[in-house]
């Protein structure tokens, strides 16, 4: 979603170009500006607050009764946290495809495009965006690792449900480990088995991606065509 | 700027023409898109299925739940169970589903809903234990199996096509002995225009295969893939490698029954022995650390696949 909307906004305002583009640019300045763990404690709090079995929103004294529609949206389980990657990972994508595709914009086989009278959309669907989406496909895969592991640390310090509830497994097991190390009665070598495994696992992962990522990087880079 | 098969322009006209002229795939996608269109349109809006004298034993489970929650709510504030009993429909459900269900939600939700729906719970049957292994939920393991299957198709389509599309660019400066050979034999052959473009189609697929065969061929590639191959292989095999008790059942975790306060270490039932949580002795739960992780991986795929992708919403 982030990546296929930033990719999308970056090929278009940087095809049009001119005013547009530098308005477009400046907006997701101001996105990247804001800190993504700001917005995911604020997802957080306004959806505790969405008590849809009854119908309402309540914040403090305020009170505000739902719509069918919103009922029904609310009741389909939003993850704060993603809601909040969703909202605020998206700018990376569209920068780097931004630049990109300004570069491109100015070379021949573009402009010969454009002087034959082929239609914009085709254009950056056929011509600009294959050649620039390299570091966005990148970005992609380093992106799925490393918002786990976000996702992770957001959990770790009480963001991202309960401990009962409706959480990731990985994450349950990180927080009820975190309980048995430092807290009362709780010892780091006694027991192992609750939080080596999980771990291992997380960091696995993680690097499994980034190196997909690097590897992705070396093929797709111009400079290695052989 | 005219297409390769010159000479048949095409008219604007019947649906047979552009048969004729190769668009058939334009026929048959807009029948699809106008036939589920006018499907979705009779069958949620014109004439929408209705029921009558039906109980939540037969609702969807997204809305059986709220509707659930709406009875425990009402239930706390009136008490009125035999007003409780005639709404769910007790006769309706098969022996102990009720109480289980309402438990699973009690889980699901926690907190102040959570403690109404196992007082529900409770008070319907007093099979309900508090700690049992084995939770039922309304959704089988098939769904959950088919949209892993779906995402990493996706997320492996979209590779190869980022891939191959970029690749294709280093076609343009020929560079290759393939390459020379192919053109010059063509050109003798037929000196058109039009077989050189096929020509360099084919060029550019015996160098596409080349290159993925070259970057299979090294063992720093292969690595990442390797570990990101052994999170699928674990996610898709979920229910092999880790099953439940109950084959019906695939909530992501196991509850062991156990009285210990202290975390089970590993044995032979439980290769990485259980995570605590334990909040009295009453609210005791004993966490299959293997089993979690097993299926956890699914729920670390998904929203590291999905979140680039898709939709912000759980239930996918």
């Amino acid at each position: 979603m982030s990546a296929s909307f930033g990719i999308l906004v970056g090929a278009a305002s940087a095809y049009i170009g001119g005013l547009f583009n530098s308005l477009v640019m400046r907006i997701t300045d101001g996105f990247l500006a804001f800190p993504l763990i700001a917005a995911v404690w604020l997802f957080q709090q306004i959806l505790a607050r969405l008590d849809w079995a009854s119908g309402y929103y309540t914040l403090d004294a305020w009170v505000v009764p739902l719509t069918q529609r919103q009922r029904l949206i609310a009741s389909m389980g939003i993850e704060p946290v993603m809601l909040a990657f969703i909202l605020f990972s998206w700018m990376p994508f569209a920068r780097i495809i931004n630049a990109n595709v300004l570069q491109l914009k100015q070379t021949e086989y573009i402009l010969a495009a454009k002087s034959v009278g082929v239609k914009p959309h085709r254009i950056i669907l056929r011509h600009l965006l294959p050649n620039a989406i390299a570091p966005a496909i990148v970005l992609i895969a380093r992106d799925i690792g490393g918002l786990v592991i976000l996702q992770a640390a957001f959990a770790f310090i009480g963001i991202g449900g309960a401990i009962t509830g409706n959480i990731t497994e990985w994450n349950r097991l990180l927080l009820l480990g975190r309980t048995w190390i430092i807290g009362i009665g709780g010892n780091l070598l006694v027991y192992w088995w609750m939080y080596i495994p999980v771990t291992l696992a997380l960091v696995l992962f993680g690097v499994g991606w980034n190196m997909l990522g690097d590897r992705l990087n070396v093929l797709l880079s111009p400079w290695d065509m052989k | 700027m005219k297409m390769g098969y010159a000479g048949l322009s095409i008219k604007k006209g019947t649906i047979i023409q552009a048969l004729h002229h190769r668009k058939s795939w334009l026929v048959v996608l807009g029948g699809l898109v106008i036939g589920s269109f006018l499907g979705l349109m009779i069958t949620y809006w014109l004439w929408p299925v209705e029921w009558s004298d039906a109980t939540p034993s037969y609702l969807a489970p997204e809305y059986q739940d709220e509707y659930l929650i709406w009875v425990a709510d009402q239930y706390a504030s009136s008490g009125d169970l035999e007003w409780a009993r005639a709404a769910l429909g007790e006769d309706d459900w098969r022996d102990g589903e009720l109480a289980v269900t309402l438990e699973r939600l009690a889980l699901e939700r926690g907190g102040q809903q959570g403690i109404r729906l196992m007082v529900l719970a409770m008070t319907f049957d007093e099979l309900a234990k508090p700690n049992s292994v084995s939770i039922g939920t309304t959704t089988g393991q098939w769904p959950n199996l088919l949209a892993m299957f779906g995402t990493v198709l996706l997320l492996l389509a979209a590779l190869a096509g980022g891939t191959f599309t970029l690749i294709r660019r280093n076609v343009k400066q020929p560079l290759t002995t393939h390459e020379i050979t192919v053109n010059a034999g063509v050109v003798e052959d037929r000196p058109q225009v039009k077989p050189v473009s096929r020509t360099v189609k084919s060029i550019s697929l015996i160098q596409r295969t080349h290159r993925l065969r070259r970057f299979l061929s090294n063992w720093q590639n292969l690595l990442p893939l390797a570990i990101i191959g052994i999170f699928l292989f674990v996610a898709i095999a979920a229910p092999w490698l880790a099953p439940s008790e109950d084959p019906n059942n695939s909530l992501p975790f196991k509850l062991v029954d156990s009285r210990e306060s202290t975390p089970l270490p590993p044995s032979a039932g439980l290769p990485l022995g259980t995570s605590v949580f334990y909040e009295s002795p009453e609210m005791l739960l004993h966490y299959d650390v293997y089993h979690s992780l097993i299926w956890g991986t699914r729920a670390v795929l998904r929203f590291g696949l999905l979140e680039p992708y898709c939709l912000p919403v759980s239930g996918f």
